[in-house]
Protein backbone atom coordinates (compact mmCIF):
# COMPACT_ATOMS: atom_id res chain seq x y z
CA UNK A 1 0.00 0.00 0.00
CA UNK A 2 1.68 3.14 -1.15
CA UNK A 3 1.22 6.97 -1.51
CA UNK A 4 1.39 8.20 -5.02
CA UNK A 5 4.63 9.76 -4.41
CA UNK A 6 6.23 6.67 -3.28
CA UNK A 7 4.88 4.46 -6.18
CA UNK A 8 6.15 7.14 -8.91
CA UNK A 9 9.69 7.34 -6.66
CA UNK A 10 9.81 3.89 -6.15
CA UNK A 11 9.16 2.93 -9.96
CA UNK A 12 11.79 5.93 -10.78
CA UNK A 13 14.66 4.66 -8.68
CA UNK A 14 14.38 0.89 -8.84
CA UNK A 15 13.97 0.48 -4.68
CA UNK A 16 10.68 -0.13 -2.76
CA UNK A 17 10.78 2.99 -0.84
CA UNK A 18 8.72 4.66 1.61
CA UNK A 19 8.08 8.18 3.40
CA UNK A 20 11.50 9.59 4.98
CA UNK A 21 13.95 7.16 2.97
CA UNK A 22 16.76 8.74 0.77
CA UNK A 23 17.02 7.37 -2.55
CA UNK A 24 18.52 8.84 -6.17
CA UNK A 25 15.85 8.73 -8.91
CA UNK A 26 16.66 9.00 -12.69
CA UNK A 27 13.55 11.20 -13.78
CA UNK A 28 11.94 11.29 -17.41
CA UNK A 29 12.82 14.70 -18.31
CA UNK A 30 14.12 17.82 -16.87
CA UNK A 31 13.62 21.61 -17.29
CA UNK A 32 15.13 24.72 -16.68
CA UNK A 33 14.58 28.34 -17.29
CA UNK A 34 16.44 31.55 -17.85
CA UNK A 35 16.38 32.63 -14.44
CA UNK A 36 18.44 30.05 -13.07
CA UNK A 37 20.34 28.86 -16.88
CA UNK A 38 22.70 31.74 -15.69
CA UNK A 39 23.90 30.41 -12.95
CA UNK A 40 23.60 26.32 -14.00
CA UNK A 41 25.92 27.10 -17.64
CA UNK A 42 28.60 28.22 -15.29
CA UNK A 43 28.07 25.11 -12.63
CA UNK A 44 28.53 22.85 -16.01
CA UNK A 45 31.39 24.53 -17.54
CA UNK A 46 32.83 24.02 -13.66
CA UNK A 47 31.74 20.24 -13.09
CA UNK A 48 32.91 19.95 -16.83
CA UNK A 49 31.75 16.55 -17.23
CA UNK A 50 29.84 15.69 -20.16
CA UNK A 51 26.39 14.88 -20.38
CA UNK A 52 25.14 11.34 -19.99
CA UNK A 53 21.42 12.01 -19.50
CA UNK A 54 19.01 10.16 -21.56
CA UNK A 55 15.70 11.86 -20.99
CA UNK A 56 14.56 15.39 -22.62
CA UNK A 57 16.10 18.41 -21.30
CA UNK A 58 14.26 21.40 -22.43
CA UNK A 59 15.26 24.93 -21.56
CA UNK A 60 12.58 27.97 -21.55
CA UNK A 61 13.13 30.93 -22.02
CA UNK A 62 10.25 33.07 -19.99
CA UNK A 63 11.44 34.84 -16.77
CA UNK A 64 13.24 37.31 -18.91
CA UNK A 65 10.96 37.61 -21.72
CA UNK A 66 11.37 39.50 -23.24
CA UNK A 67 14.39 40.58 -22.33
CA UNK A 68 14.69 43.94 -20.63
CA UNK A 69 18.28 44.68 -21.06
CA UNK A 70 21.08 44.26 -23.19
CA UNK A 71 23.00 41.87 -20.70
CA UNK A 72 19.91 39.49 -20.48
CA UNK A 73 19.62 39.34 -24.12
CA UNK A 74 22.89 38.19 -24.21
CA UNK A 75 21.69 35.22 -21.39
CA UNK A 76 19.50 34.18 -23.83
CA UNK A 77 21.67 34.00 -26.88
CA UNK A 78 24.30 32.22 -24.30
CA UNK A 79 21.30 30.03 -23.35
CA UNK A 80 20.72 29.20 -27.04
CA UNK A 81 24.09 28.17 -28.10
CA UNK A 82 24.33 26.11 -24.79
CA UNK A 83 21.28 23.88 -25.57
CA UNK A 84 23.06 23.34 -28.91
CA UNK A 85 25.79 22.04 -27.06
CA UNK A 86 24.05 19.45 -24.90
CA UNK A 87 20.91 18.90 -26.95
CA UNK A 88 18.63 20.77 -24.64
CA UNK A 89 14.70 21.69 -26.77
CA UNK A 90 14.78 25.31 -26.50
CA UNK A 91 11.30 27.25 -25.81
CA UNK A 92 11.91 30.89 -27.03
CA UNK A 93 10.98 34.31 -25.37
CA UNK A 94 7.28 34.54 -26.23
CA UNK A 95 6.27 30.76 -26.85
CA UNK A 96 5.05 30.72 -22.98
CA UNK A 97 5.84 30.08 -19.32
CA UNK A 98 7.82 26.81 -18.68
CA UNK A 99 5.14 24.74 -16.65
CA UNK A 100 2.42 25.45 -19.98
CA UNK A 101 4.31 24.01 -22.47
CA UNK A 102 6.06 21.55 -20.03
CA UNK A 103 2.64 20.12 -19.97
CA UNK A 104 0.88 21.31 -23.24
CA UNK A 105 3.85 20.19 -25.27
CA UNK A 106 3.97 16.46 -24.28
CA UNK A 107 7.13 16.47 -22.04
CA UNK A 108 5.34 15.75 -18.56
CA UNK A 109 2.78 12.80 -18.73
CA UNK A 110 0.94 10.57 -16.36
CA UNK A 111 3.57 8.21 -14.50
CA UNK A 112 6.36 10.34 -15.26
CA UNK A 113 9.09 11.93 -12.54
CA UNK A 114 9.79 15.89 -14.13
CA UNK A 115 12.10 18.07 -12.39
CA UNK A 116 12.80 21.43 -13.18
CA UNK A 117 14.14 24.62 -11.52
CA UNK A 118 11.29 26.28 -10.17
CA UNK A 119 8.98 25.87 -7.08
CA UNK A 120 5.70 25.31 -9.63
CA UNK A 121 7.02 22.16 -10.57
CA UNK A 122 4.23 20.68 -8.87
CA UNK A 123 1.94 21.88 -11.38
CA UNK A 124 2.83 18.47 -13.47
CA UNK A 125 1.19 16.71 -10.26
CA UNK A 126 -2.10 17.36 -12.21
CA UNK A 127 -1.16 14.87 -14.98
CA UNK A 128 -0.40 11.88 -12.35
CA UNK A 129 3.48 12.85 -12.68
CA UNK A 130 5.48 13.62 -9.96
CA UNK A 131 6.70 17.11 -10.89
CA UNK A 132 9.08 18.87 -8.51
CA UNK A 133 11.58 21.77 -8.04
CA UNK A 134 15.16 21.26 -7.84
CA UNK A 135 18.01 23.88 -8.59
CA UNK A 136 20.86 24.47 -10.61
CA UNK A 137 23.58 22.30 -9.09
CA UNK A 138 21.19 18.90 -9.10
CA UNK A 139 20.71 19.56 -13.12
CA UNK A 140 23.76 20.14 -13.76
CA UNK A 141 24.38 16.75 -11.59
CA UNK A 142 21.60 15.02 -13.65
CA UNK A 143 23.01 16.09 -17.10
CA UNK A 144 26.46 13.99 -15.79
CA UNK A 145 24.86 11.36 -13.77
CA UNK A 146 21.78 10.70 -14.50
CA UNK A 147 20.27 10.91 -11.20
CA UNK A 148 18.96 12.96 -8.43
CA UNK A 149 18.58 12.67 -4.70
CA UNK A 150 15.32 12.79 -3.33
CA UNK A 151 14.04 12.28 0.31
CA UNK A 152 10.50 10.43 0.19
CA UNK A 153 7.92 13.05 1.05
CA UNK A 154 5.34 12.24 3.92
CA UNK A 155 1.73 13.24 1.93
CA UNK A 156 -1.58 14.71 3.23
CA UNK A 157 -4.00 13.92 1.35
CA UNK A 158 -7.19 16.21 0.54
CA UNK A 159 -10.50 15.23 0.09
CA UNK A 160 -12.81 18.07 -1.86
CA UNK A 161 -16.42 17.21 -1.90
CA UNK A 162 -19.66 19.33 -3.04
CA UNK A 163 -18.91 21.55 -6.54
CA UNK A 164 -17.73 25.02 -6.12
CA UNK A 165 -20.08 28.15 -6.49
CA UNK A 166 -20.26 30.29 -9.43
CA UNK A 167 -17.40 32.90 -9.03
CA UNK A 168 -15.40 30.46 -6.52
CA UNK A 169 -12.43 28.45 -8.13
CA UNK A 170 -9.58 26.53 -7.28
CA UNK A 171 -7.90 29.24 -6.72
CA UNK A 172 -9.91 29.88 -3.80
CA UNK A 173 -9.21 26.45 -2.14
CA UNK A 174 -5.62 26.77 -2.41
CA UNK A 175 -6.07 30.17 -0.35
CA UNK A 176 -8.43 27.97 1.94
CA UNK A 177 -5.69 25.68 2.68
CA UNK A 178 -3.56 28.01 3.50
CA UNK A 179 -5.70 29.65 5.54
CA UNK A 180 -6.23 26.68 7.33
CA UNK A 181 -2.62 24.96 7.59
CA UNK A 182 -0.25 28.27 6.50
CA UNK A 183 2.52 29.21 4.25
CA UNK A 184 4.50 26.00 5.88
CA UNK A 185 1.71 23.49 6.64
CA UNK A 186 3.37 21.42 3.89
CA UNK A 187 6.81 21.85 4.34
CA UNK A 188 9.12 18.61 2.74
CA UNK A 189 5.04 16.88 1.83
CA UNK A 190 3.28 15.68 -0.63
CA UNK A 191 -0.01 16.60 -1.00
CA UNK A 192 -2.22 13.85 -2.97
CA UNK A 193 -6.01 15.24 -3.95
CA UNK A 194 -9.36 12.77 -4.34
CA UNK A 195 -13.35 13.02 -3.55
CA UNK A 196 -16.37 13.31 -5.69
CA UNK A 197 -15.39 17.47 -5.74
CA UNK A 198 -11.90 16.96 -7.46
CA UNK A 199 -13.38 14.40 -9.96
CA UNK A 200 -15.81 17.36 -11.38
CA UNK A 201 -12.98 19.52 -11.83
CA UNK A 202 -11.93 20.52 -15.65
CA UNK A 203 -8.06 19.85 -16.37
CA UNK A 204 -7.17 23.81 -15.91
CA UNK A 205 -8.78 23.86 -12.76
CA UNK A 206 -6.88 20.85 -11.35
CA UNK A 207 -3.86 22.82 -12.45
CA UNK A 208 -4.08 25.59 -10.86
CA UNK A 209 -4.70 23.20 -8.06
CA UNK A 210 -1.18 21.73 -8.36
CA UNK A 211 0.72 24.44 -8.70
CA UNK A 212 -0.27 27.41 -6.04
CA UNK A 213 0.45 24.01 -3.53
CA UNK A 214 3.96 24.84 -4.09
CA UNK A 215 3.01 27.83 -1.83
CA UNK A 216 2.16 25.76 1.04
CA UNK A 217 5.92 24.04 1.03
CA UNK A 218 5.25 21.88 -0.64
CA UNK A 219 7.41 18.90 -2.96
CA UNK A 220 4.82 17.89 -5.21
CA UNK A 221 0.42 18.04 -5.47
CA UNK A 222 -0.27 14.63 -6.98
CA UNK A 223 -3.60 13.83 -8.62
CA UNK A 224 -5.47 10.70 -9.70
CA UNK A 225 -5.47 9.83 -13.43
CA UNK A 226 -9.35 9.94 -14.77
CA UNK A 227 -11.00 10.06 -18.08
CA UNK A 228 -10.93 13.70 -18.10
CA UNK A 229 -7.15 13.64 -17.83
CA UNK A 230 -6.97 11.22 -20.60
CA UNK A 231 -8.81 13.27 -22.87
CA UNK A 232 -6.76 16.27 -22.11
CA UNK A 233 -3.74 14.72 -23.19
CA UNK A 234 -5.10 12.85 -26.07
CA UNK A 235 -6.19 16.33 -27.71
CA UNK A 236 -2.54 17.28 -27.62
CA UNK A 237 -1.97 13.63 -29.42
CA UNK A 238 -0.04 12.62 -25.83
CA UNK A 239 -0.78 8.96 -25.63
CA UNK A 240 2.03 6.79 -24.75
CA UNK A 241 2.14 6.76 -20.53
CA UNK A 242 1.24 4.61 -18.02
CA UNK A 243 -0.56 5.68 -15.34
CA UNK A 244 -0.40 5.50 -11.09
CA UNK A 245 -3.40 4.57 -9.28
CA UNK A 246 -3.94 5.39 -5.54
CA UNK A 247 -3.51 2.28 -3.53
CA UNK A 248 -6.31 1.77 -0.77
CA UNK A 249 -4.66 1.90 2.39
CA UNK A 250 -2.08 3.95 1.99
CA UNK A 251 -0.63 5.87 5.17
CA UNK A 252 -0.53 9.83 5.29
CA UNK A 253 -0.11 12.01 7.95
CA UNK A 254 -3.16 14.11 7.47
CA UNK A 255 -6.28 13.93 5.81
CA UNK A 256 -7.56 17.76 5.25
CA UNK A 257 -11.65 17.64 3.92
CA UNK A 258 -13.30 20.65 2.22
CA UNK A 259 -17.06 20.84 1.10
CA UNK A 260 -16.29 23.21 -2.04
CA UNK A 261 -19.86 24.45 -1.55
CA UNK A 262 -19.10 26.43 1.66
CA UNK A 263 -16.59 28.22 -0.12
CA UNK A 264 -16.47 31.67 -1.05
CA UNK A 265 -13.90 33.86 -2.75
CA UNK A 266 -10.90 34.20 -0.86
CA UNK A 267 -8.03 36.66 -1.15
CA UNK A 268 -4.61 37.04 0.44
CA UNK A 269 -3.89 40.35 1.34
CA UNK A 270 -0.64 42.34 1.61
CA UNK A 271 2.60 40.66 2.01
CA UNK A 272 1.82 37.25 3.74
CA UNK A 273 -0.03 34.35 0.65
CA UNK A 274 -1.22 33.27 3.98
CA UNK A 275 -3.33 36.31 5.37
CA UNK A 276 -6.12 34.76 3.62
CA UNK A 277 -9.53 36.76 4.14
CA UNK A 278 -12.96 36.56 2.38
CA UNK A 279 -12.59 39.38 -0.61
CA UNK A 280 -16.12 41.31 0.54
CA UNK A 281 -14.18 41.47 4.22
CA UNK A 282 -11.81 43.36 1.87
CA UNK A 283 -14.42 45.52 -0.98
CA UNK A 284 -13.26 48.56 0.02
CA UNK A 285 -9.68 48.33 -0.99
CA UNK A 286 -9.08 50.11 -4.61
CA UNK A 287 -7.24 48.45 -6.67
CA UNK A 288 -4.61 50.57 -9.17
CA UNK A 289 -3.45 47.79 -10.88
CA UNK A 290 -4.99 43.71 -11.72
CA UNK A 291 -3.42 41.22 -13.34
CA UNK A 292 -4.32 38.12 -14.64
CA UNK A 293 -1.80 35.74 -15.74
CA UNK A 294 0.84 33.44 -14.71
CA UNK A 295 1.80 30.01 -14.36
CA UNK A 296 -1.02 29.22 -11.68
CA UNK A 297 -3.90 31.44 -13.46
CA UNK A 298 -3.08 31.89 -17.24
CA UNK A 299 -5.09 29.37 -18.82
CA UNK A 300 -8.12 29.20 -21.14
CA UNK A 301 -10.54 28.94 -17.93
CA UNK A 302 -8.97 31.61 -16.40
CA UNK A 303 -9.48 34.08 -18.90
CA UNK A 304 -12.91 32.74 -19.94
CA UNK A 305 -13.76 33.21 -15.99
CA UNK A 306 -12.15 36.99 -16.49
CA UNK A 307 -14.80 37.99 -19.28
CA UNK A 308 -17.09 36.08 -17.51
CA UNK A 309 -16.82 38.09 -13.95
CA UNK A 310 -16.55 41.67 -16.59
CA UNK A 311 -20.01 40.88 -17.69
CA UNK A 312 -19.39 43.55 -20.37
CA UNK A 313 -18.32 45.91 -18.24
CA UNK A 314 -15.33 48.59 -18.71
CA UNK A 315 -12.13 48.27 -16.46
CA UNK A 316 -12.65 51.23 -14.11
CA UNK A 317 -11.31 54.55 -14.46
CA UNK A 318 -8.01 54.82 -13.07
CA UNK A 319 -7.29 51.22 -13.08
CA UNK A 320 -5.25 49.17 -15.60
CA UNK A 321 -6.08 45.32 -16.33
CA UNK A 322 -3.38 43.53 -17.49
CA UNK A 323 -3.82 39.75 -19.07
CA UNK A 324 -0.50 37.69 -19.44
CA UNK A 325 -1.99 34.31 -21.49
CA UNK A 326 -0.22 31.77 -20.47
CA UNK A 327 1.15 30.45 -23.55
CA UNK A 328 0.46 30.70 -27.59
CA UNK A 329 -1.43 28.13 -26.90
CA UNK A 330 -3.63 29.69 -24.57
CA UNK A 331 -3.67 32.77 -26.21
CA UNK A 332 -4.65 31.14 -29.94
CA UNK A 333 -7.31 29.25 -28.35
CA UNK A 334 -8.60 32.70 -26.42
CA UNK A 335 -8.17 34.31 -29.96
CA UNK A 336 -10.48 32.09 -31.10
CA UNK A 337 -13.07 32.21 -28.74
CA UNK A 338 -13.68 35.65 -28.62
CA UNK A 339 -11.67 35.96 -25.36
CA UNK A 340 -9.48 38.77 -26.16
CA UNK A 341 -11.98 40.94 -28.27
CA UNK A 342 -13.84 41.05 -24.90
CA UNK A 343 -10.48 41.91 -22.96
CA UNK A 344 -9.34 44.55 -25.62
CA UNK A 345 -12.89 45.84 -25.53
CA UNK A 346 -13.50 45.79 -21.61
CA UNK A 347 -9.71 47.94 -21.75
CA UNK A 348 -7.26 45.24 -20.84
CA UNK A 349 -3.94 45.32 -22.12
CA UNK A 350 -2.69 42.40 -23.60
CA UNK A 351 1.27 41.34 -22.51
CA UNK A 352 2.67 38.40 -24.72
CA UNK A 353 3.12 34.73 -22.97
CA UNK A 354 5.89 34.57 -20.13
CA UNK A 355 6.16 35.02 -16.68
CA UNK A 356 5.16 38.70 -17.19
CA UNK A 357 3.83 40.58 -14.14
CA UNK A 358 3.89 37.61 -12.09
CA UNK A 359 7.23 38.19 -10.94
CA UNK A 360 8.19 41.45 -12.55
CA UNK A 361 11.39 39.99 -13.63
CA UNK A 362 11.27 41.64 -17.61
CA UNK A 363 10.48 44.81 -15.81
CA UNK A 364 7.26 44.73 -17.70
CA UNK A 365 4.90 46.70 -15.17
CA UNK A 366 6.76 47.93 -12.30
CA UNK A 367 3.96 49.14 -9.85
CA UNK A 368 4.96 52.58 -8.24
CA UNK A 369 4.96 53.23 -4.55
CA UNK A 370 1.64 53.37 -2.46
CA UNK A 371 0.37 51.42 -5.19
CA UNK A 372 -2.12 48.19 -4.91
CA UNK A 373 -2.01 45.20 -7.69
CA UNK A 374 -4.57 42.25 -7.35
CA UNK A 375 -2.88 39.60 -9.06
CA UNK A 376 -3.98 36.17 -10.24
CA UNK A 377 -0.34 34.95 -9.42
CA UNK A 378 0.79 32.81 -6.71
CA UNK A 379 3.23 34.95 -4.65
CA UNK A 380 2.36 38.63 -2.83
CA UNK A 381 5.87 38.72 -0.55
CA UNK A 382 7.12 42.71 -0.12
CA UNK A 383 8.90 43.74 -3.49
CA UNK A 384 7.29 40.51 -5.53
CA UNK A 385 6.59 43.35 -8.26
CA UNK A 386 10.05 45.32 -8.03
CA UNK A 387 8.97 47.55 -5.63
CA UNK A 388 8.62 46.78 -1.86
CA UNK A 389 6.54 49.97 -1.35
CA UNK A 390 3.66 48.23 -3.48
CA UNK A 391 1.08 46.06 -2.04
CA UNK A 392 0.23 42.56 -3.93
CA UNK A 393 -3.13 40.69 -2.88
CA UNK A 394 -3.41 37.39 -4.97
CA UNK A 395 -7.20 36.42 -5.71
CA UNK A 396 -8.98 34.09 -8.83
CA UNK A 397 -8.82 35.61 -12.22
CA UNK A 398 -13.02 36.10 -11.51
CA UNK A 399 -12.06 38.12 -8.21
CA UNK A 400 -9.17 39.97 -10.23
CA UNK A 401 -11.81 41.23 -13.45
CA UNK A 402 -14.75 41.52 -11.10
CA UNK A 403 -11.96 43.90 -8.98
CA UNK A 404 -10.84 45.91 -12.59
CA UNK A 405 -14.46 46.51 -13.40
CA UNK A 406 -15.34 48.12 -9.74
CA UNK A 407 -11.99 49.55 -9.41
CA UNK A 408 -11.63 48.37 -5.93
CA UNK A 409 -11.54 44.66 -4.78
CA UNK A 410 -15.01 42.57 -5.52
CA UNK A 411 -15.51 38.90 -6.03
CA UNK A 412 -17.17 37.51 -9.72
CA UNK A 413 -19.63 35.92 -7.59
CA UNK A 414 -23.44 35.94 -8.40
CA UNK A 415 -25.27 38.21 -5.48
CA UNK B 1 33.23 22.18 14.89
CA UNK B 2 31.84 26.09 13.49
CA UNK B 3 31.94 28.53 15.69
CA UNK B 4 30.61 32.05 14.73
CA UNK B 5 28.29 34.87 16.35
CA UNK B 6 24.58 34.40 15.97
CA UNK B 7 23.40 37.21 13.31
CA UNK B 8 19.66 37.24 14.17
CA UNK B 9 17.07 37.51 11.60
CA UNK B 10 12.67 36.76 11.64
CA UNK B 11 10.83 34.03 10.50
CA UNK B 12 9.95 33.92 6.92
CA UNK B 13 13.46 35.20 5.56
CA UNK B 14 12.79 35.57 1.50
CA UNK B 15 16.32 34.59 0.78
CA UNK B 16 15.38 35.63 -2.51
CA UNK B 17 15.40 39.63 -1.71
CA UNK B 18 17.78 39.58 0.49
CA UNK B 19 20.51 37.24 -1.21
CA UNK B 20 20.27 37.19 -4.69
CA UNK B 21 19.42 39.54 -7.68
CA UNK B 22 15.76 38.22 -8.80
CA UNK B 23 14.10 41.15 -7.83
CA UNK B 24 16.67 43.92 -8.47
CA UNK B 25 19.27 44.11 -11.69
CA UNK B 26 20.83 47.05 -10.73
CA UNK B 27 23.82 44.74 -10.64
CA UNK B 28 24.00 41.06 -11.39
CA UNK B 29 27.82 40.36 -10.86
CA UNK B 30 28.51 38.00 -7.36
CA UNK B 31 30.50 41.20 -5.44
CA UNK B 32 27.34 43.62 -6.42
CA UNK B 33 24.83 40.94 -4.88
CA UNK B 34 26.93 40.86 -1.61
CA UNK B 35 27.18 44.85 -1.27
CA UNK B 36 23.55 44.74 -1.71
CA UNK B 37 23.11 41.86 0.67
CA UNK B 38 25.51 43.66 3.72
CA UNK B 39 23.62 47.18 3.09
CA UNK B 40 19.72 45.01 3.85
CA UNK B 41 21.47 43.26 6.52
CA UNK B 42 23.93 45.58 8.73
CA UNK B 43 26.85 44.80 10.43
CA UNK B 44 26.78 40.95 8.73
CA UNK B 45 30.55 39.72 9.18
CA UNK B 46 32.30 36.94 7.90
CA UNK B 47 32.03 33.55 10.38
CA UNK B 48 27.93 35.09 11.42
CA UNK B 49 25.63 32.15 11.75
CA UNK B 50 22.40 33.40 10.51
CA UNK B 51 19.73 32.83 13.05
CA UNK B 52 15.77 32.59 11.75
CA UNK B 53 12.52 31.46 12.85
CA UNK B 54 9.78 29.27 11.20
CA UNK B 55 9.82 28.95 7.41
CA UNK B 56 13.70 30.49 6.72
CA UNK B 57 14.12 30.50 2.79
CA UNK B 58 10.48 31.09 2.61
CA UNK B 59 9.31 30.47 -1.54
CA UNK B 60 11.26 29.63 -4.15
CA UNK B 61 15.04 30.08 -2.65
CA UNK B 62 17.41 30.34 -5.32
CA UNK B 63 20.72 28.89 -5.21
CA UNK B 64 22.50 31.82 -5.81
CA UNK B 65 21.42 33.26 -2.09
CA UNK B 66 23.24 30.51 -0.47
CA UNK B 67 26.25 30.99 -3.20
CA UNK B 68 26.10 34.80 -1.81
CA UNK B 69 26.36 33.84 1.71
CA UNK B 70 28.94 31.01 1.09
CA UNK B 71 31.22 34.13 -0.38
CA UNK B 72 30.31 36.25 2.90
CA UNK B 73 31.69 33.83 5.09
CA UNK B 74 28.44 32.44 6.59
CA UNK B 75 28.94 29.25 7.71
CA UNK B 76 25.65 27.83 8.90
CA UNK B 77 21.72 29.00 9.24
CA UNK B 78 20.18 27.59 11.71
CA UNK B 79 16.27 27.99 12.16
CA UNK B 80 12.85 26.53 13.56
CA UNK B 81 12.22 25.21 9.94
CA UNK B 82 13.53 25.57 6.17
CA UNK B 83 11.43 25.80 2.48
CA UNK B 84 12.27 22.75 0.93
CA UNK B 85 14.62 24.87 -1.87
CA UNK B 86 16.53 26.45 0.74
CA UNK B 87 17.51 23.51 2.45
CA UNK B 88 17.96 21.29 -0.35
CA UNK B 89 20.90 24.12 -1.73
CA UNK B 90 22.40 24.57 1.47
CA UNK B 91 23.13 20.77 1.51
CA UNK B 92 23.67 20.89 -2.47
CA UNK B 93 26.70 23.72 -1.52
CA UNK B 94 27.92 22.23 1.94
CA UNK B 95 26.74 24.87 3.84
CA UNK B 96 25.19 23.38 7.34
CA UNK B 97 21.15 24.16 7.60
CA UNK B 98 20.24 23.08 11.30
CA UNK B 99 16.86 22.88 12.31
CA UNK B 100 16.51 23.77 16.47
CA UNK B 101 14.81 25.76 18.67
CA UNK B 102 16.21 29.28 18.23
CA UNK B 103 13.93 31.22 20.11
CA UNK B 104 16.81 31.65 23.20
CA UNK B 105 19.51 32.94 20.54
CA UNK B 106 19.52 36.62 20.59
CA UNK B 107 21.47 38.74 17.99
CA UNK B 108 25.47 38.78 18.77
CA UNK B 109 25.62 35.36 20.96
CA UNK B 110 28.47 33.23 20.32
CA UNK B 111 28.21 29.77 18.90
CA UNK B 112 29.52 26.85 18.89
CA UNK B 113 28.02 23.78 16.67
CA UNK B 114 28.82 20.55 16.19
CA UNK B 115 26.61 19.30 13.69
CA UNK B 116 27.41 15.60 13.49
CA UNK B 117 26.62 15.69 17.33
CA UNK B 118 23.21 17.55 17.16
CA UNK B 119 24.99 20.13 19.05
CA UNK B 120 24.56 23.75 19.54
CA UNK B 121 26.06 25.56 22.36
CA UNK B 122 25.62 28.99 24.00
CA UNK B 123 28.59 29.03 25.90
CA UNK B 124 28.26 32.57 27.47
CA UNK B 125 25.09 31.26 29.16
CA UNK B 126 25.74 27.33 29.87
CA UNK B 127 22.88 26.44 27.28
CA UNK B 128 22.76 23.54 24.64
CA UNK B 129 20.59 23.89 22.13
CA UNK B 130 19.44 19.91 20.20
CA UNK B 131 19.64 19.53 16.79
CA UNK B 132 18.86 16.33 14.71
CA UNK B 133 22.05 15.25 12.96
CA UNK B 134 21.52 15.09 8.85
CA UNK B 135 20.92 11.50 7.72
CA UNK B 136 24.65 9.81 6.60
CA UNK B 137 24.22 10.21 2.95
CA UNK B 138 23.45 14.41 3.25
CA UNK B 139 25.79 14.70 5.68
CA UNK B 140 28.38 12.85 2.94
CA UNK B 141 27.45 15.27 0.53
CA UNK B 142 27.63 18.50 3.40
CA UNK B 143 31.52 17.07 4.14
CA UNK B 144 32.63 17.20 0.33
CA UNK B 145 31.44 20.60 0.07
CA UNK B 146 28.23 19.64 -1.72
CA UNK B 147 26.79 18.37 -4.16
CA UNK B 148 29.04 19.06 -7.08
CA UNK B 149 32.17 18.35 -5.63
CA UNK B 150 30.81 15.11 -4.18
CA UNK B 151 29.99 13.87 -7.48
CA UNK B 152 33.40 14.87 -8.64
CA UNK B 153 34.94 12.44 -5.74
CA UNK B 154 32.32 10.13 -7.04
CA UNK B 155 30.93 10.05 -10.28
CA UNK B 156 29.00 6.75 -9.85
CA UNK B 157 27.91 8.57 -6.41
CA UNK B 158 29.09 5.53 -4.76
Amino acid sequence: MKTLAEKLLSQHSGEDVRAGDILLVTPDAVMAHDGRLGQLMSLYAELGAPRTFEGEVVFVLDHYAPPPTAQLAGLHRDIREFAARVGARVYDVGEGICHNLMTERGHVAPGRVVVGTDSHCTTYGALNAFGVGVESSDVVALLATKKVWFRVPETIRVELTGALPQGVTTKDVTLWLLARIGEDGAAYCAFEFCGSGWRALEMDARFTLSNHCAELGAKAALQPFDERTRTWLGARGIVDYRPVAVDDGAVYVETLRCDLSTLQPQVAIEHHIDRVVPVMERAHTRVDVAFIGSCTNGRLQDLRDAVSALGGKRVAAGTRLLVNPGSKEVYLAALREGLITALIEAGATVLPPGCGSCVAMNRQYVPADGEVVVSSANRNFQGRLGNKNAEVYVASPATVAASAAAGHLATGAAT
Amino acid sequence: MISGRARRLGDFVNTDLLFTNKYDDRGQSLDEIATRAVEQLPGLQSGDVLVGGTNFGAVSSREMAITVMCRLGIRAVLAKSFSRLFYRNAINNGLYALVCDTSPIDDGDALEIEPEAGRIALPARGTVLDTTPLPPFLSQLVDAGGLLPFVRLHPGWM
